[in-house]
């Protein structure tokens, strides 16, 4: 029997819900804050680099190299990016909710803008040029099916998307805090008038996009390396995958980052991987003039 | 207390100031000032464009040392070209036009270069291409356009050569979406055809910003079947490429070698830290071989980048060091800094470079003002973590230590 159809769409579904990780966090950011979050790619760059940072033995700590296994790297390089995701949610987007201003879209477009050209020219002049390769978390590679192997790692990688994307989604319908995270994302002013503390919804959303992020970029690392603009692709692919699956939407995410992985591992070899980049965009096209909000969307009610 | 720390800060500027302009007045008149070019931001391969600038600076700095050009210092102005061809346009025409640079020397892109000649032809600029490989670069024409690097064709009969030598009936490509890429994977159809070689050869363009190369991978794996995989697509792509092949368990294997047109695994402390056990039994065509003696000058090269580094360097400082040095010595052989003085003189040069004795040829086509002899090798690693110095060279002829190793999977 010829597998190779199967395997190839084995391997569009696996990206697409690598995909899927990077572009949760987008989704969650943008639904409850407004924002269009163009540092995303660069939380998750720092996501790789602090696994690598941790686990390589290239750094050390009062002289000791820090060489720890990688799955306990990976929950520490979350931390450390929803963390970091709090400092600018406190530090600098925080204004626009707290003070007048007459554009604080704009604002907010500038500053993260800005925020991923500083990252990324940081990482740049700090760590170089180079490209790195934390230690593998599943070495080798695992048979699937007829010619397809993947890389241990990146069946890992895909594990810990299927598993923090169920977390997430019960986090957001099933607990009360997520609860008020969708009542923030719906109705800022009503949600505040039940009791909702909407400026802590923000801090919360950016910490949970922190975590995913740093989750994607660590996981990811062993398998797409990491280097100083190694989250510009694959957040240029989110918001293609956020604006498909309807802006705010979390399921819509899933389903369209999905798609995406499928239609470009098909697009790739039956139509030409010379266009695989563009494949994201004319689905995008296809999609919006029949669903204008996305596949998930809704005029007025998200998340 | 905070107007007198005031004042002190504006006399302080003002002595600053009154220090400044008549030395920086008196130094703008006194140097002659030279335009170099790389890739040193995304989404240029800013990995390789720092390598080209060490040798262009390095070039500068000898000849400063030396004394100077024309009883002048050397004045290196570098610009970012970022890898895109209207920022390589906008940075030369700055350069020629406000920073009145006499002469450019670098870049690595070629998408970019062509962007560039453009503009050094329109004002008649001399340009010493430091690594823009492809063939059309110099097959234009142009007065002012000169190259030391190592050209597409030439390459891509090298590759041919190794894999009709070595038996190999069908090859397959990965090339990027550049001047470079689809040059590469053009040339080598050509070199088939000119060695009249029994390969059958094809080949698919990819964006060399992709991430999964898996499918197209499998589709070379499954439907394709060739016995080696040549790929010219520029780091991290190439690295992605290469880990993935080995992936999925296609190349590097016993049924498919791995070739990578770019030589971007010459840099092997780069290399193995990025593609870790992928990277064995890659084979690499590249434009210098560390194992092969360089001239005197260019084993003093060598010596300075390991004593800097700590590892081997690869071809681009060579490249960069080669290119200045030309340009810097044409200025010097013709006693002028006027631009048709230079041009001539670039023509009649006949200087000690890095890796041989440096002359432009004045024959048509591709070799149009080219270092026609510039050396190109093939070498392939054959453990993990291997220095490129002790990679075992398979071509040319006269070099190699080795014949071709397949992994015994």
């Amino acid at each position: 029997m010829d597998y190779y159809l199967l395997a190839q769409l084995i391997n569009g579904v696996i990206f697409g819900l690598i995909y899927a990780l990077i572009a949760l966090g987008l989704t969650i950011v943008f639904s409850i804050m407004r924002i269009v979050n163009f540092s995303h790619g660069e939380f998750y760059m720092l996501g790789g680099y602090t696994l690598y940072a941790l686990t390589s033995g290239a750094v050390t700590f009062f002289s000791i190299p820090l060489s720890m296994p990688t799955i306990i790297g990976l929950p520490i390089a979350m931390v450390t990016v929803a963390i970091f995701a709090i400092v600018i949610e406190r530090g600098m987007l925080r204004p626009i909710y707290t003070v007048r201003m007459d554009r604080p879209e704009e604002y907010a477009i500038i500053l993260t803008f800005g925020l991923s050209l500083f990252l990324q020219y940081g990482a740049l002049t700090a760590v170089g040029p180079y490209e790195m390769t934390p230690g593998a978390f599943w070495e080798g590679s695992k048979h699937i099916l007829g010619d397809l192997y993947l890389a241990g790692d990146r069946l890992f990688a895909t594990g810990v998307s299927v598993l923090l994307i169920a977390i997430t989604i019960y986090f957001i319908y099933g607990t009360w805090t997520g609860r008020a995270l969708m009542a923030t994302a719906q109705n800022r002013v009503g949600s505040t008038v039940v009791g909702i503390n909407t400026v802590r919804m923000n801090m919360i959303a950016m910490a949970l996009a922190g975590l995913l992020a740093g989750a994607a970029g660590a996981a990811m690392a062993p398998i797409f390396l990491v280097y100083p603009d190694v989250g510009q692709i694959p957040v240029i692919k989110a918001f293609v995958i956020i604006v498909l699956g309807g802006m705010g939407s979390i399921p819509g995410a899933v389903v369209a980052a999905i798609i995406l992985g499928v239609v470009e591992s098909l697009g790739s070899v039956y139509v030409s991987v010379a266009y695989r980049d563009v494949f994201a965009f004319l689905v995008l096209i296809g999609v919006l003039l029949f669903r204008p909000h996305g596949l998930f969307g809704q005029k007025e009610r998200r998340a | 207390m905070t107007e007198v720390r005031n004042r002190k800060l504006l006399s302080g500027i003002a002595l600053v100031a009154a220090l400044a302009v008549p030395v920086s007045a008196v130094q703008a008149g006194e140097t002659i000032k030279i335009g170099g070019l790389a890739p040193l931001s995304s989404p240029g391969s800013y990995q390789q464009g720092p390598e080209l600038v060490l040798g262009l600076e390095w070039a500068v700095a000898d000849i400063n040392a030396a004394g100077g050009l024309l009883g002048k210092q050397v004045e290196l102005i570098i610009e970012d070209t970022q890898g895109r061809p209207p920022t390589g346009a906008t940075v030369v025409e700055k350069l020629i036009t406000r920073d009145k640079v006499v002469a450019i020397a670098g870049e690595y892109h070629s998408s970019v270069c062509k962007a560039e000649i453009e503009v050094v032809h329109q004002h008649g600029i001399p340009f010493v291409i430091g690594s823009c490989w492809s063939d059309s670069l110099t097959s234009a024409g142009y007065d002012e356009v000169f190259r030391t690097s190592v050209y597409s064709s030439k390459l891509a009969e090298n590759m041919v050569a190794v894999m009709a030598a070595n038996g190999i009936k069908k090859a397959a490509g990965l090339v990027e979406d550049t001047d470079y890429g689809i040059g590469i994977a053009k040339n080598i159809e050509n070199a088939i055809k000119k060695l009249n070689a029994d390969i059958d050869f094809q080949y698919e363009v990819v964006e060399k910003t992709s991430k999964d190369f898996v499918p197209i991978l499998l589709k070379y794996k499954t439907k394709v079947k060739p016995e080696v995989l040549i790929v010219a697509v520029t780091q991290p792509g190439g690295f992605l490429i290469l880990k993935q092949a080995h992936e999925i368990r296609f190349a590097p294997t016993k049924e498919t070698l791995y070739l990578d047109g770019t030589c971007t695994a010459q840099n092997d402390k780069v290399f193995w830290e990025a593609v870790k056990d992928a990277g064995n039994y890659v084979l690499m065509s590249c434009p210098y071989s560390p194992s092969v003696k360089l001239t005197e000058l260019g084993e003093k090269i060598k010596q300075r980048y390991i004593d800097k580094f700590d590892r081997q360097p690869n071809y681009l400082p060579l490249q960069g060091y080669d290119a200045m040095i030309s340009l810097l010595m044409a200025i010097k052989n013709a006693g002028s800094t006027d631009s048709k003085a230079i041009i001539k003189a670039l023509k009649a040069l006949k200087i000690p470079g890095t890796r041989g004795d440096i002359e432009f040829s004045q024959e048509d086509g591709v070799w149009h003002h080219q270092w026609k002899a510039v050396p190109t090798f093939i070498f392939q690693y054959t453990k993990v973590g291997q220095s490129a110095g002790d990679a075992a060279v398979l071509f040319p002829k006269q070099f190699a230590t080795a014949g071709i190793v397949r992994p015994q999977n």
